[in-house]
């Protein structure tokens, strides 16, 4: 670790810009409305400011330790993000699908028998 | 008190959506507010480790981001098949 604590404009920079990520993602998970919409505020945060943040202790740091366990971090997070988005996905489609096939199901069974031919005479 | 650590307490009122989410959403909308609060969690530890100065709080992160991916297929798995 650096023995100085003082942080560049840069770095600076760079945690605002990982902070206005975070914030507007996180909105957009409370504004959206349906499980769809809201999946896709989980990427910005995992992968633009965590690469934003792994940059800025590069910046502070230099390339080290430190540096390559940030960038591990990253690998890490832009690697499952992706994963865990699609597997989300289609849990959700899914559960979706059990459902409508139940409620059809119980609506089948539920319905009155068709009448039969009835007689003339 | 450095800018690192004001980022992670900046950091912390961010997940104050995704908590409320998780109290009025959906169970898989609660599944995406969990997933968005754990990466501002891994966000904030590596903030604080390099707030703190410790090179070894950086390993906190990176256990935090292995756990946070085998946690989250692992709960989508339950989620898919029996909840």
């Amino acid at each position: 670790m650096s023995p100085d604590g003082a942080a560049s404009t840069a770095v600076i920079s760079l945690l605002a810009l990982a902070l206005l990520v975070c914030g507007f993602s996180a909105l957009g998970l409370l504004v959206m409305k349906g499980f769809y919409n809201k999946l896709h505020y989980l990427a910005p945060p995992a992968v633009v400011a965590t690469a934003l943040v792994a940059l800025a202790i590069v910046l502070q740091e230099g390339m080290g330790a430190v540096a390559i366990k940030a960038g591990l971090v990253l690998l890490v997070m832009v690697i499952s993000n992706p994963i865990l988005t699609f597997a989300a996905a289609r849990a959700n489609y899914l559960r979706e699908l059990q459902a409508r096939e139940k409620t059809e199901r119980t609506s089948a069974t539920l319905a009155p028998e068709s009448p039969g031919p009835q007689e003339e005479g | 008190m450095n800018v690192w650590l004001i980022a992670s307490a900046l950091l912390l009122f961010c997940m104050l959506p995704c908590g409320w989410v998780c109290l009025r959403g959906s169970v898989m909308e609660r599944f995406a507010a969990l997933q968005l609060s754990q990466v501002l969690t891994i966000l904030v530890l590596l903030l604080l480790a390099e707030g703190y100065r410790r090179a070894i709080y950086f390993d906190l992160a990176l256990v935090m981001a292995v756990l946070s991916f085998a946690s989250g297929l692992v709960y989508v798995r339950f989620l898919e098949r029996w909840l």
